[in-house]
């Protein structure tokens, strides 16, 4: 068997940054430290600036600039906007009301339910293309908008915005919501389709602004066509990144929950910001979710997988691990050189999941695994074809 | 929430910055003093934290008069992608190239895909023990990552964001703090009218500078922290 062995990953291409309060794998449990940090995240903003800061590792990045210029100052910011929790209704052949309670959850199990309220309830984003594609089910079907077992749009609602005008946004649950799996990427989703076929409509030629293909979007405003794969969020405890581009490090869970609030500040166009104790149990859910796999750590796949892969994709880490330099990889590097919030790498991503993937890279350009070996990432392309059978079925368990 | 339309817009100069035009760099000793003035920075982005217009105003009799400044919350130059003839662009009277704006763009963002109005939400804290009164939004000033000024921004609306029923923010009690949001004609063009050679990217950023006045209180002024154009996919 000749193998080649990923050199560069070796010479420390695959860098890591080591959180600044929470060592992933020494602390036990992720959402036990959320639950302990709870009166901090709500009612200490010293202490949420300095878990932004600990995750804002590039703060020259506009992305980064714009929180650290916002969150959690001593006084103003947008820490001074107005809570919002809007009233929401499913939008589809069931509406149904929902208004997401603000108590405190008391127990570990009654945090990750309001958590998963959170996921697929409360506004993320408004889009405007979305109010034409609601009334049009043929073209929601074309671009991957799925709909649940009542005929609602999964991960879809309608509410006041803040100035009381209805509006229709996605929910977390819109884009990682496959099939109604919590944290499962929707790879059919094609949301650059849908805003062409909409500007058509409205006589606006967008030429090949959103060409990005399924199972991705381009979150940059940087004038380059860079769509990155939208994720799976499995087994978040075990990594040390999250955007593609690596632009916010988890430098503990608090990370994540500082990213969803001020997501939601900025889908909601910075007119409001989300009541803390939602963020935080949403961070709790969505660290609560994995893959639901067993692969097997031992045998003749595994240990072919940890040679040819497992520098970069560490098994301790979900199967992913730290950054990677675009100029490593083959794949389209424009996303990880953006303007606005490239970092010049890659994050690992995890593999977990991978079994039931269609998508694969940073850009989703590669559909299967085997593609992915052939395909001239940096490893695999020299195995023996027993050896490469051996592989994949490894990564086909994950 | 209802709106309130602030006249005052209608009725400022639009003081259009062409291109031929001499642009100013950060200069606000011409209108404010002491502590009432903005930090002069010349580089706006090396220093993100530090509001300007926390300083307390030295009025010297804080008993007779009120004691006003204005701290910003949030804010963003819109997005004018889908619909350009709603922004504004510095070749045209505001009230024309901004025909619809009071009406398409201010009721439903225009409508359209990524077309939102630009806007900025303020608190405005009177700590003194009088009512502030004749408060109105003379100019809003767009400064490019030079500190250049490259547009006086038309003002659309002000609403007050504290009041269920909206009132005008022609007054404030004493020993209050209120929030407001303003909402006003950002750059239709923005990687044009911001451009320049320090330019990371294409963040297409700027600082703005809102210039109030009181009748009853100096000028005062709030700058804000760099702002940029709304993503048109904000994640």
């Amino acid at each position: 068997m000749r193998r080649i062995v990923p050199i560069f990953c070796l010479l420390a291409a695959c860098t890591g940054q080591e959180p600044s309060d929470f060592v992933a794998g020494e602390t036990p449990d992720s959402i036990d430290w959320l639950i302990g940090n709870t009166s901090s995240y709500l009612e200490d903003s010293q202490w949420r600036r300095s878990e932004l800061e600990a995750s804002m590792w590039r703060p020259d990045l506009p992305y980064a600039q714009k929180r650290l210029d916002a969150y959690a100052l001593p006084s103003g910011g947008w820490d001074r906007l107005r809570e919002f929790n809007p009233t929401v209704t499913s939008v589809g052949d069931a509406p149904k009301s929902t208004h997401i309670d603000e108590a405190l959850p008391t127990s570990r199990q009654a945090w990750i339910d309001l958590g998963e309220q959170v996921f697929w309830n409360l506004p993320m984003r408004r889009d405007g293309y979305l109010d034409y594609l609601i009334d049009e089910p043929e073209l929601m079907k074309e671009v991957g908008i799925q709909t649940d077992e009542s005929g609602n749009i999964r991960g879809l609602v309608r509410y006041n915005d803040a100035f009381g005008k209805e509006r229709v946004a996605l929910t977390c649950g819109f884009c990682h919501g496959d099939q109604g799996i919590a944290g499962a990427a929707n790879q059919d989703l094609d949301l650059g389709r849908a805003r062409s076929i909409v500007e058509e409509r409205l006589g606006v030629d967008s030429g090949e602004s959103y060409h990005w293909g399924p199972g991705t979007v381009d979150v940059t405003d940087d004038n380059a066509n860079d769509p990155v794969a939208i994720p799976n969020l499995w087994n978040l405890k075990d990594q040390q990144y999250i955007n593609r581009s690596a632009a916010v490090a988890l430098a503990s869970p608090a990370s994540i929950a500082i990213r969803f609030e001020t997501q939601y500040i900025e889908g909601q166009s910075m007119t409001g910001r989300p009541p803390r104790v939602l963020t935080w149990a949403l961070a709790m859910f969505v660290y609560s979710l994995d893959a639901g796999t067993s692969p097997e750590l031992s045998g003749n796949g595994f240990d072919l997988f940890v040679a040819e892969c497992g520098s970069c994709h560490r098994p301790d880490q979900a199967f992913g691990g730290g950054l990677i330099p675009a100029t490593a990889l083959n794949s389209d590097p424009k996303a990880a050189n953006s303007g606005l919030r490239g970092t010049g790498f890659y994050k690992v991503p995890t593999l977990l999941g991978a079994s039931n993937s269609t998508r694969f890279m940073n850009n989703a350009a590669v559909e299967s695994l085997s593609g992915v070996l052939s395909s001239g990432h940096p490893t695999g392309q020299m195995l023996s074809s027993e050896d490469e059978k051996q592989l994949l079925k490894f990564l086909n368990s994950l | 929430m209802k709106r309130l339309i602030l006249l005052l817009a209608l009725a400022i100069p639009f003081a259009a910055c062409s291109e031929d035009a001499e642009k100013s760099k950060w200069d606000f000793t011409e209108s404010c003093t002491g502590n009432d003035c903005p930090n002069t920075n010349p580089n706006p982005n090396t220093n993100p934290n530090t509001n300007p217009n926390t300083n307390p105003n030295t009025n010297p009799n804080p008993q007779t008069s009120p004691v006003l400044n204005s701290e910003f919350v949030s804010g963003h130059l819109g997005n004018y992608a889908s619909c350009p003839d709603e922004g504004y662009t510095p070749d045209a009277p505001a009230g024309e190239s901004g025909g619809a704006f009071a009406g398409d763009c201010a009721e439903d963002n225009c409508g359209s895909l990524n077309c939102d109005t630009a806007q900025i939400t303020f608190t405005i804290t009177n700590s003194g023990q009088v009512e502030g009164l004749g408060l109105e939004i003379q100019t809003i000033e767009l400064y490019d990552n030079d500190g250049t000024l490259v547009a006086e921004l038309p003002v659309m609306e002000v609403l007050d964001m504290d009041e269920d029923t909206s009132a005008p923010m022609s007054s404030i009690n004493a020993n209050t703090t209120k929030l407001f949001m303003v909402m006003f004609q950002g750059p239709a063009q923005p990687w044009e009218l911001l451009s320049t050679d320090n330019e990371r990217g294409y963040g297409h950023s700027g600082t703005v500078v809102i210039r109030f006045k009181s009748s009853n209180h100096a000028d005062f002024l709030l700058k804000s922290p760099l702002i940029y154009v709304l993503d048109n996919i904000a994640t």
